[in-house]
C-alpha cells in the first residue's frame, strides 16, 4: 500500500517537482497544495502519512501549519518534514536537522536526502515515535 | 705726545676693526684702556672709547643674532615635527575613512546576502528536483545523462555561492565559550581530512605548547580553519605540506605594519596566541594581495571558489578582536596565514 504525502509550499515548481519524483519511485500518492491556509482542510480529507511543508510562506508560515496540524486531534501525530530556503545545506545534517521536535531540510533538497528523511520519519511514525506537537 | 704713539694707537684700532669684521670681540678692555690715557689726544680717546661700545654692541646684537637662530631651528624643528604628525593624522584619518566605507559596503553586502540567497534558493530547488528528474528518466541515453549531470553540477556550484553568501551574512552572530584552540584546530583537520588526502598532503602540527583558553565561537573558528585549510589545499594540487604552529607572542611592531588595516589591531606589547598555517603551493601573486579579504575576489578557477571564503574569515576573526594577515612565505615557495589572538 502506497504511503500518502502532502506537500505544502507556496512555489508551485517546488511542490510540482517534489511530485513528479516522488511518483516516479511508484511508492508514494502524493498530493501537493500551494495555499498553506487550506493544509489542515486538505489534510483532513487526504489523510496524509507524511507531510512536506515549506517554512516561509504568506498567509501561513509553517510553525504555523504544525501547531494548527498539532491541535488536530486527527492530524497531530502525522510528521512534518519542513523544507528550508533559510539555512544552507552544510548547516544540516546529511538526514535533516530538528528544528523543535521537526525535522528539516535546507533548499535545495536533493531527492535522494529527501526519500531518506521521508523513510525514516515513516519508519519513526510507524513505530509511534514519530515527531509529534512540536511547534517552530 | 708723539706722531710715533698716535700712529701705534690707530693700528691698535685698525687690529680691532679687522678683528671686529671676523667675529673677534677680545680687544674690548685693550681699547677702552686707551681711553683712560692722558697721553693721547682726547679727539683719539673718544674715538676709541665710540670704537669700544661699537664692539660691545655688535657683539651683543650677534650674541642675540644666535640665540634668535637658535630659537629658530627649535621652533622650525617643532613644526616639522608638527606636520609629520599632521600627516600621520591625514593618513590615519584616510585609512579611518576607508574603513568606514569598506564597513559599510560589506555590511550592505551582508544584508543583501541573506535577501539573494532566500530568493535564489526556491528557483535553485525547482531545478534540482527537476534534474533529478530527468537523471531518472534519462539514465538510459548517455548523452542526455551526461547533460543532466552537469546541470546538477551547475545548480551545486550555485548553491556554494549562496552558502558563502548566508555564511558571510550571518557571521555576527557569536556563541562565545573558552575554548582551547588546538582542539579547535584538530577538529577542523578531521573535517578536511579527506581532501588532504586526496591531494597528497602532509600535516606538521609544530608543538602543541600551552596555550590559555580563549573567548572562541567554536563553530565559526572551525569555518576559518575550514576556509584556509581548504585554500591550502587548492593552492597545492600536486600534493605538499601544510604546516600549523601556534605559540604565545608579545604583539611587535611589525605585526602590526602587516595587519593594520584591521578594525580589531592590537597593540604593541599585547601578549597573543599566534597562529601560523602555512602551504607549500603557488603562493599568492603580488596583484591579488590587496585584495584578498574582498567578498567574491577569487583566484580560483571558475566553480571552486566563491569568492567569499577569505572575507567571512576575516569578519569572523575581527569579530573576536582577532587579526589576520596573508603572504608568501620568506623561508620557501608557498603561502602563510598569520593569525593574532589577543590575549
Amino acid at each position: 500500500m502506497k504511503n500518502r504525502i502532502l506537500l505544502v509550499d507556496d512555489e508551485a515548481g517546488i511542490t510540482r517537482m517534489m511530485r513528479r519524483n516522488l511518483e516516479a519511485t511508484g511508492r508514494f500518492e502524493v498530493l501537493d497544495i500551494n495555499n498553506p491556509t487550506l493544509a489542515v482542510d486538505t489534510a483532513r480529507q487526504f489523510r496524509p502519512d507524511l507531510v512536506v511543508c515549506d517554512v516561509m510562506m504568506p498567509d501561513m508560515d509553517g510553525g504555523a501549519v504544525a501547531a494548527a496540524f498539532a491541535e488536530d486531534a486527527q492530524l497531530a501525530k502525522v510528521p512534518i518534514i519542513f523544507l528550508t530556503a533559510i539555512v544552507s545545506r552544510n548547516e544540516v545534517e546529511p538526514t535533516g536537522s530538528m528544528i523543535g521536535t521537526h525535522l528539516f531540510l535546507a533548499k535545495p533538497v536533493k531527492l535522494d536526502e529527501l526519500l531518506t528523511c521521508i523513510d525514516s520519519q515513516l519508519g519513526k511514525a510507524g513505530a509511534g515515535a514519530g515527531c509529534i506537537g512540536g511547534v517552530l | 705726545m708723539n706722531s710715533r704713539q698716535v700712529e701705534k694707537m690707530l693700528e691698535q684700532l685698525i687690529v680691532a676693526a679687522e678683528n671686529l669684521s671676523m667675529g673677534r670681540y677680545d680687544d674690548h678692555e685693550q681699547l677702552f684702556a686707551m681711553t683712560d690715557s692722558e697721553h693721547y689726544p682726547p679727539v683719539i680717546t673718544r674715538f676709541a672709547e665710540a670704537f669700544g661700545m661699537m664692539s660691545v654692541k655688535v657683539e651683543a646684537r650677534e650674541f642675540r643674532l644666535e640665540q634668535m637662530i637658535g630659537e629658530l631651528t627649535i621652533a622650525r624643528d617643532e613644526l616639522t615635527i608638527a606636520n609629520e604628525r599632521l600627516q600621520q593624522s591625514l593618513l590615519d584619518l584616510r585609512q579611518a575613512q576607508m574603513q568606514l566605507i569598506q564597513q559599510a559596503k560589506l555590511e550592505t553586502v551582508g544584508r543583501l546576502a541573506a535577501g539573494v540567497a532566500h530568493e535564489v534558493k526556491n528557483p535553485l530547488a525547482i531545478i534540482q528536483l527537476g534534474v533529478d528528474f530527468l537523471a531518472g528518466e534519462l539514465k538510459d541515453n548517455r548523452v542526455w545523462h551526461e547533460t543532466v549531470i552537469d546541470m546538477e553540477d551547475a545548480v551545486q556550484r550555485a548553491d556554494r555561492v549562496i552558502k558563502g553568501m548566508l555564511d558571510f551574512s550571518r557571521s555576527e552572530q557569536l556563541e562565545l565559550q573558552e575554548t582551547d584552540l588546538h582542539s579547535v584546530i584538530d577538529d577542523s583537520l578531521l573535517l578536511v581530512r579527506h581532501e588532504l588526502n586526496n591531494k597528497d598532503i602532509s600535516v606538521e602540527l609544530g608543538q602543541k605548547v600551552s596555550l590559555p583558553l580563549l573567548m572562541l565561537d567554536r563553530n565559526k573558528l572551525k569555518q576559518v580553519f575550514i576556509n584556509l585549510f581548504m585554500n591550502a589545499v587548492h593552492a597545492m594540487p600536486e600534493g605538499g605540506t601544510l604546516t600549523i604552529a601556534a605559540s604565545l607572542h608579545v604583539v611587535t611592531p611589525a605585526d602590526l605594519a602587516t595587519c593594520c588595516s584591521s578594525q580589531a589591531r592590537p597593540a604593541a606589547g599585547n601578549r597573543a596566541v599566534l597562529l601560523k598555517i602555512a602551504d607549500t603551493g603557488t603562493g599568492i601573486q603580488e596583484e591579488a594581495v590587496t585584495r584578498l579579504f574582498d567578498p567574491f575576489f577569487t583566484t580560483k578557477p571558475v566553480g571552486v571558489g566563491t569568492g567569499l571564503g577569505l572575507s567571512v574569515t576575516r569578519k569572523i576573526l575581527e569579530l573576536h578582536q582577532a587579526v589576520i594577515s596573508l603572504g608568501n612565505r620568506k623561508d620557501r615557495q608557498g603561502a602563510e596565514a598569520v593569525l593574532l589572538f589577543t590575549l
